[in-house]
């Protein structure tokens, strides 16, 4: 009997324990964020990253190898066409000079030198002839003579082709020593000096790129090389205009019109893809920027001006619809099927289906996923205003 | 006085344990039916919880336990880890929970044999030992039907683990620590059926061997008492 009341009061005990921890849930109100839909423009962008350069810049490289004698100018400077900016030691090209127009001299001398032996030979000729006519004269002399004029003709001629050799030497040594001057070839900034007085230049070769000495640069324009990713080159257009953003003012960006679109996809160094020269003329502006900087950009593909528009985590997906959860003015949401154009990184333009001002749940991810036709919500500030 | 029969022992474990006890002592193969019906409720019980519950909230349930002290990259790592694996917890906790009672049985088994060897006239088995203990686990069996009503009668499917499986732990009927206190894991995992097995090692000690009730009690608390007490140190320090 005691063991009977034991047993029923444990099984009691045990319901008892069960039913009160019984788990029970009302599905509790979603706490949301909400915003607006707003009039305004959206540009679809594509995203680049490139370096800024001079819109016009020569790199000025050496001709002729030498020993750096002296540099007239400094980075920065800013220079007018033909301005000096630079002198090679002349020793050895003003030598070659001088070499060739001895040279030449002593060709000169040697044509008159010639000259005047076929004038003798050619009196001699005249001398023996006037003897062979009146029979005191020997035949073979006679020849003799006639074979040397002709030969110190040749000889005149041989030595005429040499001094055009020497002339033509010369000539070369003079071009050498002017290219030991190094002139403005327009008027701008030197953007870079390279070199430095008493090092050694090297002129170019096939296989060899020349020092590069300095690089001479209009300012008043600049440009940015971007690269473009092949994926995103059908987009662009002429005429288009960017956003550039300078490593160097990383929030405020600069206006510019793409101006050249490359034609051909190459391979970046660091880089598995294929991208696209694109380049983009930068709108005048005051701020100071270097050639050489790098810079990232938007290039603005299309744009929706004055549109409708919604952040893009409003935007839900069922199967091929587009729709989004509007918040209705007693807290509960409905289920409205969009139309949308275009979009940027963060906004979707809505063509139709909503009106200015409507109020859409934008998230967060999970409770908006579980929400269904007039389900309550709360407003996520107002939650944290509770709490607090 | 013993049960006739295993099916009777089945019944008898939780209203007359000595009869139980006393039965299984000399009887062959009962204790194989004991620890199929434990596995089988216990596994029915897992099976169940992990078909109702809401996986998502489960899975936020266990990245917030593990993430209490977490950076927000660790956080990251440890939900990523924890979704991961979320598809094999219920195979895991199927298998790898009559896997684990069966090791726990054959600990607790050599460990009786060794405390019995006090009694010079008890000579039963390893064999007889095990089926000993298994027998002293029959509680799991109550406990899982526990878990079975929680998650069958719950009005929603976000299920806390801890409110179904640990209904009856010290933490949730008298203390009611959060998690993230040091001693909160060691408190939800003392619970009612704890005690209430300690007290069948008792009774089984006392009909298998001479030992008086204090020293059956004694040794039959002893395992629990030197577990929970260095976790206890452990979760101080």
């Amino acid at each position: 009997m005691k063991k009977a009341i034991i047993i029923t009061l444990a099984v009691g005990a045990f319901i008892a324990l069960i039913v009160s921890k019984q788990i029970s849930g009302d599905k509790k109100q979603a706490e949301v964020n909400i915003a607006q839909v707003e009039l305004g423009d959206i540009a679809d962008s594509i995203m680049a990253s490139g370096n800024l350069v001079f819109n016009t810049q020569v790199q000025l490289r050496s001709e002729v190898t030498g020993r750096v004698d002296k540099i007239f100018v400094q980075e920065g400077q800013g220079v007018k066409q033909g301005d000096m900016l630079m002198r090679l030691d002349t020793t050895a090209f003003e030598s070659e000079v001088t070499r060739s127009k001895a040279i030449l001299r002593a060709t000169e001398i040697e044509i008159k030198h010639n000259k005047t032996r076929l004038a003798n030979l050619e009196r001699q000729l005249k001398r023996q002839k006037d003897l062979y006519d009146v029979g005191l004269g020997n035949q073979e002399s006679y020849e003799n003579i006639e074979s040397a004029r002709d030969l110190a003709k040749i000889d005149i001629e041989s030595r005429i082709e040499s001094y055009n050799q020497a002339q033509a030497s010369l000539q070369i040594a003079q071009d050498r020593l002017s290219k030991s001057v190094f002139r403005a070839p327009m008027s701008g900034l030197l953007a870079s000096v390279n070199i430095k007085e008493g090092e050694t230049v090297i002129a170019g070769t096939t296989n060899i790129i020349g020092s590069d000495l300095m690089l001479v640069a209009d300012p008043s324009a600049i440009l940015a090389e971007l690269r473009v990713d092949e994926t995103d080159i059908a987009s662009i257009k002429l005429n288009q205009k960017a956003n550039i953003y300078a490593a160097a003012y990383p929030n405020k960006p600069f206006s510019g019109t793409v101006i050249n679109i490359g034609t051909s996809a190459k391979n970046q160094a660091g880089s598995q893809g294929l991208s696209f020269k694109v380049k983009v003329l930068l709108d005048t502006t005051e701020r100071q920027l270097y050639a050489g900087m790098s810079c990232r950009a938007e290039i603005a593909t299309s744009i929706a001006e004055n549109g409708l528009k919604l952040p893009i985590e409003a935007i839900q997906k069922e199967d091929d619809k587009t729709f989004v959860w509007r918040l209705n003015s007693d807290n509960t949401v409905s289920k409205i099927a969009v139309t949308v154009g275009i979009s940027s990184d963060i906004e979707q333009a809505i063509t139709d289906g909503l009106n200015e001002g409507d109020k859409i749940v934008i998230g967060p991810a999970r409770p908006v996923s579980l929400l269904t036709e007039g389900d309550v919500v709360k407003l996520k500030s107002d939650a944290d205003k509770e709490e607090a | 006085m013993k049960s006739p029969n295993a099916f009777s022992a089945l019944l008898d474990i939780y209203i007359s344990p000595s009869k139980a006890f006393n039965g299984v002592e000399h009887a062959k193969g009962w204790s194989w039916l004991a620890f199929i019906v434990m596995s089988l409720v216990s596994m029915a019980s897992i099976y169940i919880f992990y078909s109702t519950v809401d996986m998502q909230f489960l899975i936020n349930e266990q990245v917030a336990a593990s993430t209490i002290d977490a950076t927000i990259g660790e956080q990251k790592m440890i939900r990523q880890s924890i979704e991961q694996n979320a598809e094999g917890q219920i195979w895991f906790g199927l298998f790898g929970g009559v896997i684990a009672l069966a090791i726990m049985n054959a600990l607790m088994a050599l460990y009786y044999m060794l405390v019995a060897k006090q009694d010079p006239e008890s000579e039963h088995s390893y064999g007889a030992w095990y089926g000993f203990a298994t027998w002293t686990m029959m509680p799991v069996v109550i406990s899982s039907l526990g878990t079975i009503a929680l998650v069958l009668s719950a009005s929603t499917d976000q299920i806390s683990q801890q409110a179904v499986f640990s209904y009856a732990s010290i933490n949730q009927l008298i203390i009611g620590l959060e998690i993230g206190h040091p001693f909160y894991s060691l408190l939800e995992s003392i619970n009612l059926f704890s005690f209430w097995s300690i007290a069948l090692g008792m009774i089984g000690l006392k009909c298998w061997t001479n030992f008086s009730t204090n020293k059956a009690l004694l040794f039959s608390a002893l395992p629990s008492i030197i577990i929970f007490g260095i976790w206890a140190i452990i979760a101080a320090s």
